[in-house]
C-alpha cells in the first residue's frame, strides 16, 4: 500500500501502454480458443447442411448445398457483383439520410417536451406501418428509380438515431449543466462541446440497428419495383426457381450486412477511443 | 473563531458578511398542484474565509440551500446577498465553484482539458500553465494524459477540484464531495482538502458525515428535515492547520457528541 491511500498509483508500478492499462485478460491459449470456437461451430453447421442436401433426397431447388452455392457465386459473379453495388449505393445513401433525419429531429425532441410529444407518437405511427406495405406507394410517389428505395432504406434507419440520439443528448448529468449555466455557458457551447459528445456512444448503438435495418430496407425497396439490385436479384431467382442463385444473393447481401455493421464498429473504435474502457482504473 | 477567518467576523457578521442568506425559502409545486416546502425560511450569515459544513439527514434540504446559495435553482422567497450584492450579480462574476457529489467529468476528455472546461467556455484558453499547477496542487502529476475511465473516483474528485478552482473562486460550494468515495479515501481527501485550500476561501460544504464536518469546518449548520431548516449552529475552535492526528483530540469526540445529539434531538431526527 502507498503512504497516500487513494494517491495516483506510481506510473511504473503498471504495464501502461500508451497510457492505457490493459487487463490481464486470459491467456493466449484460451484467447486463441474464443476465436476458434466459434470459427468452428459455423463450419459443423455448413457440413451438416452440405451433408443433408448430399445425402438426403433433397431436390436442388429446395435446399442446395453450401458448396453449389459457392460455385454459383464464382460462376455468376459478374451479375452478382453488379447487383451488390447497387445495393450498396441505395443502403449507403440511405442511410446517409436517415442518419441526418435522425439526428435531425432527435435535437427538436431533446429540447422541447412540446415536440417530443407531438413527434414521437407520429415517429412510432411511421415505424408501425409495414415497410412492404408502403413501399409500392413509395414507388407511384418516386417512381421506379433509386429513390423509392433509398425512401425505404431511410425510413428504416431514421428510427433507432432519433430514439437513441435524442435519448443521448437529453442524458446529460444535471448537476453538470448547472456548471455550465453557473458560467454563463451558450445554448451552442453546451450543444458542442457537451450534449453532442456526450450522446455520441448512444448514436453509435443506434448506427449499428439502423446499418443492418438499411440492408433490408434496400432489399424490400428493389422487391417491389426494380431491375436491379440484390434484392431485384432475388424475386427474380425466385420467380426461376433457382435457389442456387438466390442463396447467392442471400449470401452476398450477408456478407454486405456484416462489412457495413463491421464498418460502422471500426468507426466508433475510431472516433470514440475513451468510450470503449478496455482498459482498467488504477488503483482505488 | 480559527485561522481563515477574521476574529471580529463572528462579533458583527452582518457587518462582513461574505454570504447572506435571509429568509430564503424554497418550496416545488407537486404533481397535484400543491407545493411541497422544500426549505423553510433560513438565515445564515457567513463570513469572509469561513469554511461552514451544513449536516443534516437525507432530504433535510442541504442541497437544496447549497445550491440556492450558488444560484443554480431560484429560491421561493427571501434574499441571498453575496459580498451585499444579489446573487445573480456574484454568478455572473463567476465567484463561485462547484464540486458535486459525481465528478461529472467529460469521459472524452483528459484530466487536463477536464479542468481546464470552464476556462474554455469562459474564453481563457491561455491559462494552460495555471491548470497545470493546480494539477500538481490537487496530487495529479503526472496524470495529465489520463482519461476519467482510467481514473479512481477519488483522483476524479481531484480534477473535479481542479476544474472548480481554475477559475480562482472566491467561494466554494461542495455538495457532499467525498460522500461516493470508501471511508479511507475519504478521509484522505478531506485531510488534503484543508492543505490545498489553507483557508483561503469562503467554503459551503454539504455533508451527512459528523466526523467529517468537525474535522473540516470553523462551523456546522445542523439541518433537520420536512420541511428542510436550522436547527443548530455550532462552532467548531479546533486549532488549525488540522490534521488526522486532530480526531483523537478530546475536543473532537464532544463536537462530534455535542452534532449527533442536535440531529437526533430534531423532530425527525431519529429515523431521518
Amino acid at each position: 500500500m502507498a503512504e497516500r491511500l487513494d494517491a495516483p498509483p506510481r506510473r511504473d508500478s503498471a504495464a501502461v501502454v500508451g497510457g492505457v492499462i490493459r487487463p490481464a485478460g486470459p491467456s493466449t491459449q484460451a484467447r486463441a480458443m474464443q476465436r476458434i470456437l466459434p470459427a468452428a461451430f459455423i463450419l459443423l453447421l455448413l457440413a451438416i447442411w452440405e451433408v443433408v442436401a448430399r445425402l438426403g433426397s433433397v431436390p436442388q431447388y429446395i435446399l442446395p448445398a453450401p458448396t453449389a452455392i459457392g460455385a454459383r457465386v464464382v460462376s455468376s459473379w459478374g451479375t452478382l457483383w453488379d447487383a451488390t453495388l447497387i445495393t450498396t449505393g441505395e443502403v449507403l445513401i440511405g442511410f446517409a439520410i436517415g442518419v441526418v433525419l435522425g439526428i435531425g429531429l432527435a435535437i427538436p425532441i431533446a429540447y422541447s417536451p412540446l415536440v417530443r410529444n407531438t413527434v414521437y407518437p407520429l415517429i412510432v405511427a411511421s415505424q408501425a406501418v409495414p415497410k412492404i406495405a408502403i413501399a409500392p406507394l413509395l414507388v407511384l410517389w418516386l417512381g421506379f428509380d433509386i429513390w423509392p428505395k433509398i425512401a425505404v432504406t431511410a425510413l428504416m434507419v431514421f428510427f433507432p438515431v432519433t430514439v437513441t440520439a435524442a435519448e443521448g443528448f437529453s442524458s446529460v448529468d444535471r448537476n453538470l449543466l448547472d456548471l455550465l449555466r453557473s458560467v454563463n455557458a451558450s445554448g451552442t457551447q453546451i450543444f458542442f462541446r457537451i450534449r453532442f459528445p456526450h450522446a455520441l456512444p448512444h448514436i453509435f448503438s443506434g448506427l449499428k440497428v439502423g446499418i443492418t435495418l438499411a440492408v433490408v430496407g434496400a432489399v424490400v425497396g428493389e422487391w417491389v419495383g426494380a431491375d436491379s439490385g440484390l434484392g431485384y436479384l432475388l424475386t427474380y431467382a425466385n420467380t426461376l426457381l433457382d435457389s442456387t442463385l438466390l442463396f447467392a444473393a442471400l449470401f452476398l447481401l450477408i456478407v454486405l450486412g456484416v462489412v457495413l455493421f463491421i464498418a460502422v464498429e471500426f468507426a466508433e473504435r475510431v472516433l470514440l477511443p475513451w468510450h470503449h474502457d478496455d482498459s482498467v482504473a488504477l488503483g482505488n | 473563531m480559527t485561522s481563515g477567518a477574521p476574529g471580529s467576523a463572528l462579533l458583527d457578521p452582518a457587518a462582513s458578511a461574505h454570504i447572506a442568506v435571509r429568509g430564503a425559502a424554497k418550496s416545488y409545486r407537486t404533481a397535484r398542484g400543491g407545493a411541497q416546502e422544500a426549505l423553510a425560511s433560513v438565515d445564515l450569515e457567513i463570513p469572509r474565509g469561513q469554511f461552514v459544513s451544513l449536516l443534516g439527514p437525507s432530504g433535510c434540504g442541504k442541497t437544496t440551500l447549497l445550491k440556492l446559495i450558488g444560484g443554480l435553482i431560484p429560491r421561493s422567497s427571501g434574499d441571498l446577498l453575496v459580498d451585499g450584492e444579489p446573487v445573480e450579480a456574484a454568478l455572473r462574476q463567476r465567484k463561485f465553484g462547484f464540486v458535486f457529489q459525481d465528478a461529472t467529468l467529460l469521459p472524452w476528455k483528459n484530466v487536463v482539458d477536464n479542468a481546464s472546461l470552464l476556462l474554455d467556455i469562459t474564453g481563457q484558453r491561455n491559462s494552460r500553465d495555471r491548470v497545470r499547477s493546480l494539477i500538481r496542487i490537487v496530487g495529479l502529476e503526472g496524470f495529465e494524459d489520463f482519461y476519467p475511465a482510467q481514473l479512481s473516483g477519488g483522483m476524479k474528485q481531484r480534477v473535479s477540484l481542479a476544474r472548480a478552482l481554475a477559475l480562482e473562486p472566491e467561494i466554494l460550494l461542495m455538495d457532499e464531495p467525498f460522500a461516493a468515495l470508501d471511508a479511507i479515501t475519504r478521509d484522505r481527501m478531506g485531510e488534503e482538502l484543508l492543505k490545498i485550500l489553507d483557508g483561503s476561501r469562503t467554503v459551503v460544504f454539504v455533508t451527512h458525515s459528523i466526523p467529517e464536518a468537525v474535522l473540516l469546518s470553523d462551523r456546522v449548520v445542523v439541518m433537520s428535515a420536512r420541511p428542510g431548516r436550522v436547527v443548530a449552529d455550532v462552532r467548531i475552535d479546533l486549532p488549525r492547520p488540522r490534521n488526522g492526528e486532530i480526531r483523537r483530540s478530546p475536543l473532537f469526540g464532544e463536537l462530534e457528541y455535542r452534532l449527533r445529539s442536535s440531529i437526533e434531538d430534531a423532530p425527525g431526527g431519529r429515523d431521518g
